[in-house]
Order: structure tokens, then C-alpha cells, then sequence
């Protein structure tokens, strides 16, 4: 393609051509069989917990889906401080593009959350310290798009929209200590004892089903990365064109 | 299981919905990238 041989000529700061192709190969042919092995190791292979019943293998993907959430919110954290330092066309992409995979994944983790709710505590919402900070952190990410699309140099929605990226992530600890700050009594503590001695433990089954799920998703999160990335691109490289077609009428 | 049927088809329909907006921009940038270099 045309597009793409001049795109990469022009911009070819994060991946050759290529190379590109490659990496993004081996990544597909990773993430099929791989979401595949998820939901064997989920439905089949691990056991079916004795008081939830079915229902408890919800909790692989809901807590996938959060955990990969809270690294792509790490990500535009630390991409919206190099911004802060250094504006780069490459660092607000990756920035911009790991923010929406953010929140679409933080709003599966919401929903799948609010499912598993009903189905353990017989509510579809608790205003508990973990799910109330997960919807502040969801509303910070969603005013962090709201900014991107804004019209005016991308400079300047760089730099504003990097602070709420930093906001952001800095409420990702918090999220995380939630439920040992304010001693949660729906929320289980899964891997160490909290301070009302609730110490969740899982089986060793459960725990690499869990554990497996969540790599799937860090791969499917990769994956839409890279794919975000390009299309953003694609969308800089569409602007300088068009400014280019602009001048050449003017100077004619 | 209407449960886990409920949290898979959110699942898929928001993967889905983002997959088909990624698609369609990616389709119209590459369409104007085309007009512009013809």
C-alpha cells in the first residue's frame, strides 16, 4: 500500500514496515489459540467453586479485564509525563490510544463486576470503597478522551490532557488500597491477609486459570495497541497532506 | 449460567462495537489518504 510504505518513510520512528507486520503476526497467531486456552481453562479445566456455583467463573474475566485496565492506565501515565517533559507526536499516541483501551476494558470490568454483584452479594451496585474510586477513576479517563477530541494544536491538548493522564493513574494505587484503607466487607483481600483477617486464597487451579486469563488480555491489549497506534498515525499523516494540498492552492 | 451469558455477550458487544469503530476510521483515513495521493 501507498500509504503505508510513504507512512513509515515519514514517520518511521516506532517500527519498520517489516518488522512491524512480523511482530503484529505473531501476535494474532498468540492471541487466537491463547483466548481459546482461556475460556477451556475457564469452563472446563478449573473447578466449579461450591457456593456461586457457575456464576464464579465470571470473576477470570472481571478481574482480567481490571488488572490489564491498571496497566494501560499505567502506560498513559507514564507517557503523559514524558509529555509533560517532551511533547512527541509518538508519545500522545500511545498515550491517547492506551487511555481508550483503558476505559473500554475499565467499563467491561464494571459491567462483568456488577453482574458478579448480583450474583454473590445480591446487589448490581455497592457503593463499597473499591467499585465507588473504579467509577472515579472511569470518569477521569473518560474526560482524558473528551480532552483528545478537542480541536486546536495537539500540543497544547497534549499537555492538558496529560495532567488528567497523570490524575488518572495516580488513583490506580488507590483503587488497588481501597479495600485495605477502608476495610471493605464485600470485597475479599485475594492474595494477602487484610486488616479484618478476610484473607481470600484460591486454588491452585483457580489461580493460574486467573493468572493465564489475565496474559490473554495483556496480549489482546498489545495487540489493539499497536493497532490504535497505527490508526492515529494514519490520521497525522492525513493532516500534514491535506495542509500540504492547502499551500500548493495558495502558492498556485 | 444466565448470568455468565449475560457478563460474556457484554463482553463481546462492547469488544465488537470498539473493533468496528477501529475499523471504520481506519477504513475512511486510509480512503482520504488514497483521494489525496491520487
Amino acid at each position: 500500500m501507498v500509504y503505508r510504505k510513504q507512512f513509515y518513510v515519514d514517520e518511521g520512528v516506532l517500527f519498520g514496515g517489516v518488522r512491524m507486520k512480523l511482530v503484529d503476526r505473531i501476535l494474532y497467531i498468540a492471541l487466537v489459540p491463547a483466548v481459546f486456552a482461556a475460556l477451556y481453562f475457564t469452563f472446563l479445566w478449573s473447578p466449579v467453586e461450591r457456593q456461586m456455583g457457575v456464576s464464579q467463573k465470571i470473576f477470570y474475566f472481571h478481574l482480567g479485564y481490571a488488572w490489564v485496565a491498571f496497566l494501560a492506565f499505567f502506560v498513559v501515565g507514564f507517557y503523559s509525563v514524558l509529555t509533560l517533559i517532551k511533547p512527541t507526536k509518538d508519545r500522545y499516541i500511545c498515550a491517547g490510544v492506551s487511555g481508550e483501551i483503558g476505559v473500554l476494558f475499565t467499563t467491561i470490568a464494571l459491567i462483568s463486576g456488577m453482574i458478579w454483584g448480583r450474583t454473590a452479594w445480591n446487589t448490581w451496585w455497592s457503593w463499597d470503597p473499591r467499585l465507588t474510586t473504579t467509577l472515579i477513576l472511569w470518569f477521569i479517563y473518560i474526560a482524558f478522551i473528551f480532552i483528545r477530541k478537542m480541536e486546536g494544536p495537539w500540543e497544547k491538548i497534549a499537555r492538558l490532557s496529560s495532567v488528567f493522564g497523570i490524575i488518572g493513574c495516580l488513583n490506580v494505587p488507590i483503587v488497588f488500597m481501597a479495600i485495605r484503607w477502608w476495610n471493605s466487607k464485600l470485597q475479599p483481600i485475594l492474595f494477602t491477609k487484610g486488616p479484618a483477617g478476610n484473607v481470600g486464597g484460591l486454588p491452585p487451579e483457580m489461580l493460574f486459570t486467573l493468572l493465564f486469563t489475565t496474559l490473554t488480555l495483556t496480549l489482546l491489549y498489545i495487540v489493539l495497541l499497536r493497532k490504535g497506534m497505527e490508526i492515529e498515525k494514519m490520521r497525522f499523516i492525513l493532516q500534514r497532506k491535506k495542509q500540504k494540498v492547502f499551500d500548493q492552492f495558495i502558492s498556485s | 449460567m444466565g448470568y455468565i451469558f449475560l457478563t460474556f455477550a457484554t463482553i463481546w458487544g462492547l469488544l465488537s462495537l470498539y473493533l468496528y469503530s477501529l475499523g471504520r476510521k481506519e477504513k475512511h483515513l486510509k480512503g482520504e489518504i488514497d483521494r489525496l495521493d491520487s
